[in-house]
């Protein structure tokens, strides 16, 4: 019988220990972010107004170019980090850059947009219905859509114009 | 009141009989009521994770994010779809993070099993502990008497075992907690920095993925995630042996601060081959990476280069190395 609970004891102690231990070497659950599942595969379907008014935009008409698609609003302090750059990157001709406004108004996004002179297109999503299906968590996020469509990377946070070169350079070089 | 007047209504009776059943019936079982509809949404808010809240479901959370899944919740169930549709379109969008509740397999399945087995376990204990006051306790002539047997039947007794054994659990739950607090990892979030970081070093933009590193290292210098990167994105960029050896002291103290870290293992065992032709050595941290659980991706990126490893140590390539590409992840073009 006491050779029972000892030995129930130590599996009891083996299986806590174990549990400890991947918690103890885990990041903590706020900090822990995976993969996005959207990566390397045709990216959703992405389309809406147009915050300048001029009609309906979709990624579709992308197509055949390197797209960073930007989930952007004008109250979120990141993006106004990143804009400058942004405007940058899209006077460039590097990638065609497409901005969702994610849970905004119309008039404060076209506000911050011109107070950094950037003229890419821009879709709203004032219902954020787009940014579910790209699965965004909080703005800033950008993916970067290679010419056949597929979602070849997802930055979290700020980007920068030299990211993204690099990024669409080296997709060249792999083939995309 | 004459036969016809009677008939008629017997009639008008009946039509409103017909009337009240068919309007309860349509009520009862024709379709979702508002309130069911309102029922359906709130369980599957409470179901799913507000994406940017920690561990708050999209029902408590007041985040935009949270409202958004609302609202795609709400619009998807008025669509018609079914509450798995629905599950499995969030689920596509951003991984199995965005659901509250762990799935049931991997370390998932370990954490719903383990409080089902210790429930099990204090259960035995508390029902044999009642057994034995039961058998031990038979009234003496005073205690009958007096009525003392029955005040101390009122107090719960533990067993001494039941005793020692919560408290084994509540120390190494402890011991975890502190272990949490003090284990390289914690500090400020960098969480966000390192997978920006991981994700140009995965597309082998060198430069900008050290700088991210090198970023998450000035906040965490004892990160072994992000020393393990450097340390193989230097050992691949290095020219000249000194080069080298700089890299692969880093990656060895990545892999000692990281006992669990798989990237810290691999990058060391691999260099450890490819750099100093250390087949043995290397083979030794591959095996240690395959013991911390890597991922599919990263297991089916590392298969080819580990293979030679074990061959050149004389070892026998584990059965998860063997698997290769067969593994259905798709990899970067090269």
């Amino acid at each position: 019988m006491i050779r029972r609970w000892w030995i129930a004891g130590v599996l009891l102690i083996a299986g806590v220990a174990a549990f400890s231990a991947i918690g103890a070497n885990s990041r903590p659950a706020s900090e822990q972010i995976l993969p996005s599942p959207l990566l390397y595969r045709q990216a959703p379907a992405l389309q809406g107004q147009s915050l300048a008014g001029s009609g309906q935009i979709s990624l579709a008409s992308f197509r055949g170019r390197f797209v960073l698609v930007n989930y952007f609003a004008s109250w979120c302090t990141s993006c106004a980090a990143e804009m400058p750059q942004l405007a940058k990157l899209a006077r460039s001709g590097t990638v065609a850059v497409l901005g969702v406004d994610y849970d905004d108004q119309a008039s404060s996004a076209r506000s911050f947009l011109a107070r950094y002179g950037a003229a890419y297109p821009v879709i709203e999503d004032p219902t954020g219905q787009n940014s579910v299906r790209w699965g965004v968590s909080a703005p800033p996020e950008s993916f970067l859509v290679a010419p056949d469509g597929v979602v070849i990377a997802k930055i979290v946070g700020a980007t920068s114009l030299s990211v993204v070169s690099d990024l669409v350079q080296l997709a060249k070089s792999k083939g995309y | 009141m004459t036969r016809t007047k009677r008939r008629r209504l017997a009639a008008a009776w009946a039509a409103l009989f017909v009337v009240v059943i068919t309007a309860v019936a349509v009520a009862v079982f024709g379709g979702e009521t508002s309130s069911g509809v309102q029922a359906r949404v709130a369980g599957l808010e409470q179901e799913v994770r507000c994406p940017s809240c920690g561990n708050l479901s999209v029902y408590n959370a007041k985040t935009a994010s949270a409202y958004s899944i609302a609202g795609f919740i709400r619009r998807e169930v008025a669509a018609g779809q079914s509450d798995q549709e629905i599950i499995d379109s969030l689920v596509a969008s951003y991984g199995d993070t965005i659901l509250m509740s762990p799935p049931a397999s991997g370390v998932g399945l370990y954490l719903w099993v383990l409080p089902a087995v210790v429930a099990m376990g204090i259960g035995y204990e508390v029902y044999r502990s009642l057994g034995q006051n039961r058998v031990m306790e038979k009234p003496s002539r005073d205690e009958a008497r007096d009525g003392s047997l029955a005040r101390r039947r009122r107090l719960p007794k533990i067993s001494k075992t039941f005793a020692l054994w919560g408290g084994v659990v509540a120390l190494a739950g402890l011991g975890g907690l502190a272990a949490l607090a003090f284990l390289p990892g914690g500090g400020p979030a960098v969480g966000s920095e390192l997978s920006a970081a991981e994700t140009l070093a995965s597309l082998g933009a060198v430069k900008p993925a050290l700088q991210g590193f090198n970023q998450v290292l000035a906040k965490q210098p004892q990160n072994p995630s992000a020393l393990a990167y450097k340390g193989w994105l230097q050992f691949n960029e290095a020219t000249s042996q000194r080069d080298k050896s700089a890299a692969l002291a880093v990656m060895s103290k990545a892999a000692d601060l990281g006992p669990g870290d798989p990237q810290a293992q691999l990058f060391l065992g691999l260099a450890l081959f490819y750099g100093r032709q250390e087949a043995r050595q290397g083979a030794f941290y591959l095996d240690r990476f395959l013991a911390d659980l890597p991922r599919h991706s990263l297991l089916a990126e590392a298969a080819p280069l580990a293979r030679p490893v074990y061959a050149a140590a004389h070892w026998k390539i584990p059965a998860a190395f063997r698997v290769g590409s067969g593994v259905a992840v798709r990899v970067p073009k090269g």
